[in-house]
């Protein structure tokens, strides 16, 4: 008669029967190495940032003080500092909410009624342009958006170049082209930023059960207020999700306003300047804790507004 | 009087599968409706038809004699508990209930003031402030049913209402169901594939099958006059008896059914067999037997329980045995 | 390219050690085999971009010292590395030689043993970015002018004043010259408003672009304003700067030879011009790291630096000035006196070369406006205000 137990044969078998009899060990083994990376490389160099921010620059020889202060988070309220969070923010708030509508429709296609070849052909296009560099997808703009561009060239050709020119004169937000101004900056930012908010809108939305807008409908409700009290409500993580990604990757890049735009520093700009040429360390510190400031304000209006009630 | 519900030849095509298939169906006022087949059947197709989820590839349906055929469901007067329930989870359990009165335009204390009313019939007073995930399944279901009944259709049509119900938590909601629809008087439809729950619930079923309706009549009718070898095998749990068995038993050349709690134990029935499974059920036993090549099912007395391998001989009253127009 | 080193970081504490010399070296033994360079990207070439462009492997076959290059984008990245040390030399910008020499990172050269030094251009012999009290702290290796780059369609004749890229004005072909000139974006840019204002406004007593005191600064700024409304886009990457005058219709600009190079090259209407005013400028030097482990293949390579036609393919190459002045005229490499005379070979005297502005300057201790402020004004400045 064979025995009910099979030997014991190699260090698999071992380590097996140790994992099965205590399981914390396995998942203690497998989350040891992220949790040491996060902690001691992201939170230490956070801590460090956050210690530079508080020192100040001595300003009759331009030398690190390593003091506690606040008068360098003072001097982010001068116009000049001022004007560029406020630039960046109010970039931020509008490449979110563009990027908000124009993924709304397309993820929504993609969540209900794209099957089969056309869901792979949508996630194909989704990520297409998520493997180019993404250098040289903001070069293409340039030359899109440039004055003798593309775009201009596709304008006069159809006789909407005054629609472009009528864009250009908007106080403000235009310039002498569309790749010199607020409006290209903004563009080039949602077309690089939009696969981000498309992908969770669409899981989100994928996650509403087709029953509960058909019980929408069936209690009297129209399109559009299904769309307003069941579908938006429900999708709104995805949108928060979303949202996270293209609000604070707008907050922190610095490459779009370098190439496209008016040269008006963003606070990416700022503290790429601020801490490689002149060696003003803490101010660049101070303003890289903007974004992450912004971050955590957004995430609790998010939250006390209930967009994390349905997850 | 004019029918709830009526279907002349409406099909449902989904490309070249027919789901619905030129079905007539007449559905009374006050009727406690059935839609009893397996999946794949047409029934659920034919609620949806009805709610208006799905259009008709052809033919006309009428409610309450107007024609609804090119009628957006929210423009319909009747309302459907779905199977899932559901229920919106980003609101309690008052604003779910409400929610049909709210879409219309009415005052938030008149509204909640008759979704009290409605969770109030289905026994949930107090559960107004909760979330639906904080609500059993049963909770659940009473919850979706006081929301499909706040906008007061005169048809109510409920997907597998139990589906997802316990054994125990079923049988309640069944009788609950059945004296609900009593007190409010209106139109009930609902489609199981469970046969047990159209018999007991329902006033009048139709069997579908393959996008048609097989048969349409009482629970009585159907579970004693099966018309077809289908109806027979998925109403209860019919004995099906081929013509020449049929004609041995002294019926003509024709298929046949019989009904396992119609067989009885006797010294001489023309039934003989050898037995060769035994299934306890507590009320009985359920006894299969083979005889000319032939499995048959009798229901016996729990006190009754032949060994496998023995010989069993069963009989039956004439009257058991029904004779079907399939030859 | 120059852009990084013109910008250099370094807030310098100009307490240079006017105290003893530090130890150099005496006499010249055998190569150490080999020799570790710090150098920006395209400064040494040893034909792999461009088989005509070679001045390293002649040099290894006949001195025995292979050339290890380590290449670094900014002039902090070069001081970083020079204090992590490893390497014997590094070609350092005007911003961070100065550094390097109060950092004692860098020693001073014997020049006794460079035999070629006599043929340097005397113009750069006693450069203030690489001497300090009479001790040379390396030896030059390239210079060049930020150009006046124009639109040739526009302009028949050269553009003589700076005022094209800073007031308001009609351009020679009729038109507005709003959104159609590019400024610089960097700070070192006030250097060149302040050099403009030199010639244009001389009641404000400016005698060095890179030293502002309080109002001197603040007349610089407000020319900048007004440069603002006439700038679309600043530019700080060479080749997007070439995109711009093609694509974005640009015609006049500060620049450099390299993309005026650039444009020429590519058939497009461009010439450049040193304005009357002048113009600011960069130039390098090859640096003697303190502790180099290789000091005598070091110095062979300081001395092969002077050769001519190193010098001269290295101009061509990278649109610069020799700084053996023979090398544009004696055929030893590809540049020609038309060349360096295009690259500003001869307005070496209308060059202010590039210094980071200290608080400490000639006008006295804490008199000038010391450089991280330029950086954040001029965020300002571009950013509307």
């Amino acid at each position: 008669m064979t025995s009910a137990v099979r030997p014991t044969r190699t260090l698999a078998d071992r380590l097996t029967t140790i994992f099965w009899r205590k399981p914390g060990l396995l998942l203690l083994l497998l989350i040891t190495p992220p949790l040491l990376w996060l902690g001691v490389v992201y939170l230490g160099s956070l801590a460090a940032l956050l210690l530079q921010s508080f020192y100040s620059i001595d300003e009759f020889s331009g030398l690190v003080v390593r003091e506690f202060t606040l008068k360098t988070y003072a001097e982010l309220l001068r116009p000049s500092n001022y004007d560029v969070i406020l630039r960046t923010l109010a970039m931020a708030i509008a490449v979110t909410a563009a990027s908000a509508i124009a993924a709304f429709p397309i993820a929504y296609y993609a969540a209900r009624y794209a099957r089969g070849r056309w869901k792979a052909a949508f996630y194909l296009g989704i990520m297409l342009p998520l493997w180019s560099s993404y250098l040289v997808k903001v070069y293409a703009w340039k030359l899109i958006l440039a004055k003798e561009g593309i775009l201009t060239w596709a304008a006069t050709a159809t006789h909407t170049g005054w629609l472009i020119d009528a864009a250009l004169q908007l106080p403000g937000i235009g310039g002498n082209s569309l790749s010199t101004s607020y409006i290209g900056t903004f563009l080039v930012f949602t077309y690089v930023w939009l696969p981000y908010m498309i992908l969770p809108m669409q899981a989100s939305l994928e996650r509403v059960p087709t029953t509960m807008l058909e019980a929408s409908a069936d209690l009297g409700a129209t399109a559009a207020q299904t769309f307003r009290t069941v579908t938006l409500p429900l999708a709104l993580p995805g949108i928060i999700a979303g949202s996270i990604f293209t609000f604070s990757l707008t907050l922190g890049d610095y490459i779009i306003p370098s190439i496209i735009g008016t040269s008006a520093s963003f606070i990416g700009m700022a503290v790429y300047q601020l801490q490689g040429t002149a060696g003003n360390v803490p101010l660049a510190a101070a303003f890289a804790v903007v974004p992450i400031v912004i971050m955590l304000i957004y995430l609790t209006l998010a939250r006390k507004a209930g967009a994390f009630d349905a997850l | 009087m004019i029918p709830a519900v009526e279907f002349q030849s409406v099909s449902r095509h989904f490309g070249a599968t027919r789901a619905v298939d030129a079905v007539d169906l007449t559905i009374a006022e006050g009727a406690f409706f059935a839609m009893l087949g397996p999946s794949g059947s047409g029934k659920t197709t034919c609620l949806r038809l009805i709610s208006g989820f799905e259009q008709p590839t052809s033919g006309t349906i009428r409610i309450f004699g107007a024609d609804v055929s090119n009628t957006a469901p929210h423009l319909r007067h009747v309302n459907t508990v779905f199977q899932d329930y559901a229920l919106f989870p980003h609101m309690t359990v008052r604003d779910n209930v409400a929610y049909g009165l709210m879409v219309k335009g009415m005052g938030r204390a008149q509204r909640y003031a008759k979704a009290e009313e409605m969770l109030a019939l289905v026994h949930l007073d107090s559960y107004g402030n909760r979330k639906p995930a904080q609500l059993s399944g049963g909770q659940r279901q009473r919850v979706a049913l006081a929301r499909a009944l706040v906008n007061e259709p005169r048809v109510l049509l409920l997907d597998e209402p139990l589906g997802a119900l316990d054994l125990k938590l079923r049988e309640a909601m069944q009788d609950e169901l059945k004296s609900l629809q009593r007190r409010l008087g209106i139109t009930f439809v609902f489609v199981t594939h469970d046969q047990s729950e159209a018999l007991s619930m329902a006033d009048s079923l139709a069997v579908f099958n393959d996008g048609r309706i097989a048969q349409i009549g009482t629970p009585a009718e159907i579970y004693a006059h099966p018309k077809t070898r289908f109806v027979a095998d998925f109403v209860g749990s019919s004995n099906l008896l081929p013509p020449a068995l049929t004609q041995s038993l002294g019926g003509p050349a024709r298929w046949s059914s019989l009904r396992p709690e119609a067989l009885h134990p006797s010294g001489t029935g023309p039934i003989t067999g050898t037995v060769t499974a035994l299934r306890y059920l507590g009320s009985g036993n359920r006894v299969t037997l083979t005889t000319q090549g032939q499995t048959i099912a009798a229901l016996l007395p729990a006190t009754d329980a032949p060994e496998i391998g023995s010989t069993l001989t069963l009989t039956f009253a004439p009257t058991a045995l029904h004779v079907m127009d399939e030859a | 390219m120059n852009s990084v080193k013109l910008m250099g970081t370094a807030i310098l504490s100009l307490a240079l050690a006017t105290g003893p010399v530090l130890a150099q070296v005496t006499a010249l033994g055998a190569g150490e085999g080999e020799v570790d360079i710090v150098a920006w990207p395209g400064y040494v070439e040893r034909g792999e971009s461009d088989a005509a462009y070679d001045w390293v492997t002649a040099f290894e076959k006949d001195s025995g010292c292979a050339v290890k290059i380590k290449t670094a984008n900014t002039s902090d990245e070069m001081v970083s590395l020079m204090n992590e040390g490893g390497f014997d030399l590094v070609t350092a910008s005007g911003d961070a030689s100065l550094r390097l020499v109060a950092g004692k990172r860098v020693q001073p050269i014997n020049t006794d043993l460079i035999p070629s030094w006599g043929k340097l251009d005397p113009r750069l012999k006693d450069g203030s970015w690489f001497t300090v009290a009479g001790v040379h702290y390396g030896v030059p290796y390239q210079w060049g002018p930020n150009v006046l780059m124009y639109n040739t369609d526009v302009f028949k004749t050269p553009p003589t004043s700076w005022n094209v890229v800073f007031e308001k004005m009609d351009l020679p072909d009729g038109k507005s010259n709003e959104g159609r000139v590019q400024a610089y974006d960097g700070p070192i840019h006030i250097a060149d408003a302040a050099l403009y204002l030199m010639t244009h406004k001389p009641e404000l007593k400016i005698t060095s672009p890179y030293e502002l005191n309080e109002d001197q600064y603040k007349a610089a700024l407000d020319l900048l304003r007004v440069q603002r409304t006439l700038v679309g886009r600043y530019w700080h990457d060479a080749m997007i700067q070439v995109d711009d005058f093609k694509n974005e219709g640009v015609v006049a600009s500060g620049s450099w030879p390299f993309q005026v190079g650039m444009l020429v090259a590519d058939k497009q209407p461009v010439a450049s011009t040193i304005p009357s005013e002048g113009a600011t400028g960069w130039a390098d030097t090859t640096m003697l790291a303190t502790d180099a482990a290789h000091p005598n293949c070091a110095y062979k390579w300081m001395e092969h630096t002077l050769n001519s036609n190193l010098q001269s393919d290295l101009s061509v190459w990278f649109g610069s000035n020799p700084v053996v002045a023979e090398a544009c005229t004696d055929k030893s490499g590809m540049q020609t006196k038309e060349g360096c005379t295009a690259n500003g070979m001869d307005d070496f005297a209308k060059i202010h070369f590039w210094t980071t502005p200290t608080a400490n300057c000639a006008q006295g201790d804490g008199a000038c406006v010391p450089y991280y402020r330029w950086v954040s004004d001029y965020i300002g400045v571009i950013g509307g205000r």
